[in-house]
């Protein structure tokens, strides 16, 4: 049978060319279909991949380390207090791109007339660069040159909601290493923005050395976040990380950030479900089009049949027929993607649903990622489920009886 | 004309099937997915609604984008009372709201006190049926709060435990109190959960030096869909306390509408993608079937018939043909969203997601008018306007040119 | 393959046809397209079965050419019984031993001329050096050489049939069914045609057994059996 598999390739690819308008219109449906899906998948892939960066810029880079346990209890008394030598090696690691120490611990934050519960978080101004949002934010007044600096950096959430303003005093209360209230007056020096309104309004920013002063906690800190050479695989990183602080909280930032890490995953699982019912609608099309090219050759393929092609042969041309089809408009679906992905290179603008971005933490501009994984999955799928879908017109070529089949009149 | 339309789809009939079924694919699978989707919303906006939010608040003009304690409602109690004699107003409760630090022996806190009046507010919120531990408010309460879960774990308190309060009145007044946990709330929102303290409404005028001032009117109505007229008549009460405002639900969290209206709009992306999939497959099954016969037409045209009658034969061809794969889709997606309204639906991995929105995880989806309507009237659009590619074709239609084509 | 066995011992052109009956179910009506029919046609023989629309000519030719099986009785070619065989090994029977020609539709649309009648012999596994040889020899020898590369849609009603006759014969059948082969020839071309393939049946030895009610067809035969109603009136 094998051996005859070129004169059935030359039999099936002349009948694709056969009745070009039908074929063309079926390239439509199949490569327009490939490209909608790729393009639209890209778009949500777009919104996510910023949410993830965003996340990660916003304060918590790729892994953050903690004492055991101040994720459950942010308080002063969870500090880590020593850095393994054996940490501090790893973290030196050329896996580790960037380091940030920071004190981070729940307080007030009071004005001549209002005051609210903000996260007072200490930080060291030079490390912070290109770690997180913040150096990169303060829009107004100055951001911290030393991690020894006086002085508190805000929101303009709080310092709309504290009715204060730059330059002016606040009083930075919280609870210090011996479970009393300390408090002390800053003066307000930098004002920052961000895409998160929460984020304008509950995180104030102290010199890290200022802040272990205000809590009495000496040279301990809360937190240390790391930024390594890809956020996506973690994993081999923060094994290494944990196996040299066994007594430390070591966490990759999904773990973190659960609704992030959680809205991703369902993404992807509503992705592979949506280019499921996109490819079987596609399906459908190709289906309909191969009966319609055998039910109008029935009298060729009793011909063939007479002249010795064998049933399974003729299925074999079928299919063969359908694969040319899909693979053509796989082909052209995914030039058609690659060039709908680059129209929309300059992102798409949903403005109009600021507020709700927001609260999400969205951007108001989307922009496509192309995730090959996404693209071997639709490509693959339309593949695998258009031949599988072909085997039936397939199978019901080889069933005509020669004889029927010939004697049947046009 | 229909009977012959009719038995034009049936000609051939393995296509006609395998389009049917396309069309009913499609209808289904949107129809589930519209019946999740606006039912997760329905259950969004309820349980925003029931928790705290109400249908409608009455507050001091810009205390919702700046909540200062000085930002009050003069006389509540009688304003109150004129909310509550009007027509379809439900329920109403007053609330003050403060900032504090709350102290336990080993930890504080900065967050928000609300004074509520225990027996009005049970009427308007859902917190006093999410107590996990202890009790809620009552009307003798007086030293006694009620703290979310989260809040009593990182403060490490329990019932009983006595906490400080430590904040500043309304006058400028330093407002220092002691108050008893008596119950612990669970609201599955954990950004509620951490930063929500309730006290006795009397007790937090006093603490806070309140006087005859509170920050907000809860209003709940019969239902939503009486909102906008209950809102026009509390309006009209308000028209000489210029200072005050009534705001729906939607006014008061816009972020809640708008992130409805940004996933809808996604979903709208994802829907049109498919519809549009499928649209092309069906206008290409009559793309063929119109070329096919064209013969046909030719003789038609040939013995007499005019243009416009055999464009409108494949017109009504089309849409009973698509209305056929509709009806079987409806049944098919009324028959599985009937079934999971009843046995609920979940997705894997998306607890998170559900908190966030303070959604229940298993969600039964709703078959109601518009779930049953959307993805039809969308198919049978699309396809309208996509038929016409096929039909304008005939236009073209020489009559001795058809007849001669195979 | 179990078919190979079949491929190396070629077939002795004899075809024997014993008690054969064929009835067709319309819906409940029975159609007793042939009543236990017997026959026997002898090696290198030209023969024509005639008689009306629906005496059952065409219904014998497919069942000896294993196009379709008899509803009761046996088919042998030599002595193989062929109605037992299943669907796949019949394939095989006609692809070594039966060459066909139809009234019309005769060849593959796709394909040119000298495609055509590479076709059986590409099936048959023939390497394509020697393909291409015989099929200009034969194409050359009904008389088409310069017209080997078209198409069938690029030739006449007689071209056409020309070449399914050098499609049937290219591959050395032992016989040639030919079902109304002239129908839609003017009686010219007709002629022409049957000259040629009453010459191939004398020089090859292949048998020939046409179904037909054309008279032309019948002057040339060397045995005339004739049907009605599915019974053999007369074989002369």
């Amino acid at each position: 049978m094998l051996k005859n598999l070129s004169i059935i390739f030359i039999l099936s690819s002349r009948n694709v060319l056969r009745n070009p308008r039908r074929s063309i219109l079926t390239l439509l449906a199949i490569s327009f279909g490939l490209a909608g899906t790729i393009v639209v998948s890209s778009l949500a892939r777009g919104l996510s991949y910023n949410l993830a960066k965003d996340t990660i810029d916003h304060l918590t880079g790729h892994i953050q380390i903690h004492a055991e346990n101040y994720l459950e209890d942010p308080d002063v008394s969870n500090s880590i207090s020593e850095i393994p030598p054996k940490l501090e090696k790893v973290m030196k690691s050329p896996q580790i791109l960037k380091k940030a120490e920071r004190v981070r611990v729940p307080g007030i934050v009071m004005s001549e007339r209002e005051s609210y519960g903000v996260m007072i978080v200490g930080i060291n101004p030079k490390e912070e660069l290109g770690l997180s949002f913040i150096a990169e934010s303060v829009n107004e007044g100055k951001f911290f040159d030393h991690d020894s600096d006086d002085g508190i950096i805000i929101g303009r959430k709080l310092l709309e909601l504290l009715q204060t303003d730059i330059g002016k005093r606040v009083v930075v209360m919280s609870q210090d290493v011996k479970n009393e209230i300390s408090d002390k007056g800053v003066r307000i020096i930098g004002v920052f923005d961000s895409q998160f309104e929460s984020t304008e309004k509950s995180f104030v920013f102290l010199s890290i050395k200022k802040a272990q002063g205000l809590l009495g906690l000496d040279a301990k800190i809360s937190e240390i976040s790391l930024v390594t050479k890809d956020y996506e695989n973690l994993e081999p990183t923060l094994s290494n990380l944990q196996s040299s602080a066994p007594n430390l909280d070591v966490r990759g930032w999904r773990d973190i950030e659960k609704f992030v890490s959680a809205l991703l995953d369902i993404q992807g699982k509503f992705l592979i479900f949506w280019f499921c019912i996109v490819v079987i609608a596609i399906s459908f099309g190709i289906v309909n089009t191969l009966f319609m090219a055998i039910y109008e050759r029935i009298r060729e393929f009793g011909m063939l049949q007479a002249l010795g092609m064998k049933p399974i042969e003729i299925q074999f041309q079928v299919l063969i027929e359908s694969l040319l089809l899909i693979l053509i408009g796989g082909f052209i679906g995914n030039i058609l993607s690659v060039i709908g992905i680059h129209l929309l290179e300059s992102g798409i603008d949903i403005s109009a649903f600021a507020e709700g971005a927001k609260r999400f933490g969205i951007k108001n501009v989307i922009y496509p990622r192309f995730v090959s994984h996404d693209w071997i999955t639709a490509n693959l799928l339309v593949l695998f489920l258009g031949s599988l879908s072909s085997f039936y017109p397939a199978w019901r070529a080889s069933r005509f009886t020669p004889a029927n089949a010939i004697s049947r009149a046009t | 004309m229909l009977k012959l339309a009719w038995r034009n789809i049936w000609r051939n009939s393995r296509r006609t099937i395998l389009t049917v079924l396309a069309i009913a694919f499609a209808t289904s699978i949107l129809q589930f997915f519209v019946s999740i989707q606006l039912k997760s919303y329905d259950a969004a906006t309820k349980s925003a609604i029931a928790l705290t939010l109400g249908q409608l608040q009455v507050q001091k003009k810009g205390y919702l984008e700046k909540p200062q304690i000085r930002a009050t409602i003069e006389d509540p109690l009688s304003l109150e009372s004129k909310i509550k004699s009007l027509d379809r107003v439900e329920h109403t409760s007053i609330r003050s709201i403060g900032f504090a630090l709350i102290s336990s022996e080993k930890r504080s806190y900065g967050l928000q006190v609300i004074g509520i009046m225990p027996e009005k507010e049970k009427l308007v919120s859902s917190v006093s049926g999410l107590i996990k531990k202890g009790e809620y408010l009552d009307s003798t309460s007086t030293n006694d709060c009620v703290i979310g879960e989260i809040l009593a774990k990182n403060l490490k308190v329990d019932i009983g435990d006595e906490v400080t309060i430590l904040g500043q009145g309304k006058d400028g007044s330093l407002a220092a109190s002691v108050a008893t946990i008596r119950g612990i709330f669970d609201s599955g929102t954990k950004d509620f959960d951490r930063v929500t303290m309730f006290i006795p409404y009397k007790t937090f005028q006093d603490v806070f030096s309140m006087q005859n001032s509170a920050h907000s009117i809860v209003v709940m109505g019969m239902r939503l869909k009486d909102l906008e007229q209950i809102q026009s008549k509390i309006e009209e009460l308000l028209k000489n306390e210029t200072n005050l405002v009534s705001l729906r639900w939607d006014q008061l969290m816009p972020g809640l509408k708008q992130s409805i209206e940004l996933d809808m709009s996604a979903g709208w992306i994802f829907y049109l993608t498919l519809v549009l999939i499928v649209t092309f497959s069906i206008v290409n099954t009559f793309l063929m079937s119109v070329l096919e016969r064209s013969r046909e037409f030719g003789i038609m045209l040939a013995i007499g018939a005019r243009t416009p009658r055999i464009m409108g034969m494949v017109v009504i061809e089309s849409i009973l043909l698509t209305l056929v794969g509709i009806f079987l889709g409806v049944l098919i997606g009324s028959g599985v969203i009937t079934y999971f309204s009843i046995h609920g639906f979940t997705v894997p991995g998306a607890e998170e997601i559900a908190k966030l929105w303070n959604l229940p995880i298993r969600i039964y989806p709703e078959l109601t008018i518009r779930v049953i309507l959307t993805a039809p009237l969308m198919i049978l659009t699309t396809t309208f306007i996509g038929v016409m590619y096929p039909v304008l074709k005939i236009l073209w239609l020489k009559p001795l040119e058809a007849m001669r084509a195979t | 393959m179990k078919n190979n066995t079949l491929q190396e011992n070629k077939l002795e052109a004899n075809v024997r046809c014993k008690d054969v009956s064929k009835i067709y179910r319309q819906g409940d009506i029975e159609v007793h397209a042939l009543r236990r029919i017997s026959i026997e046609i002898q090696d290198g023989s030209f023969v024509s079965l005639s008689g009306p629309s629906g005496s059952g000519k065409t219904t014998l030719l497919n069942l000896i050419g294993g196009l379709d099986r008899p509803t009761s009785g046996e088919i042998y070619l030599s002595n193989l019984r062929i109605d037992t065989l299943s669907s796949s090994e019949l394939a095989q029977v006609r692809l070594d031993n039966i060459g066909f020609i139809f009234q019309a539709y005769n060849l593959i649309p796709v394909l040119s001329a000298r495609e055509n009648v590479e076709f059986v012999m590409q099936l048959q596994g023939v390497n394509a050096a020697e393909r291409k040889e015989r099929a200009y020899e034969i194409l050359n020898a009904v008389g088409l050489n310069g017209l080997e590369n078209r198409r069938p849609g690029e030739l006449s009603g007689g071209q056409q049939q020309r070449v399914a006759v050098a499609r049937a014969i290219v591959s050395n059948p032992e016989i040639v069914l030919a079902d109304e082969p002239t129908a839609n020839l003017d009686s010219k071309t007709a002629k022409n045609l049957l000259e040629i393939m009453l010459s191939m049946c004398k020089e090859r030895k292949v048998t020939f057994i046409f179904s037909t009610h054309d008279k032309l067809v019948m002057e040339y035969a060397e045995r005339l059996i004739k049907l009605h109603d599915g019974e053999i009136v007369s074989d002369e």
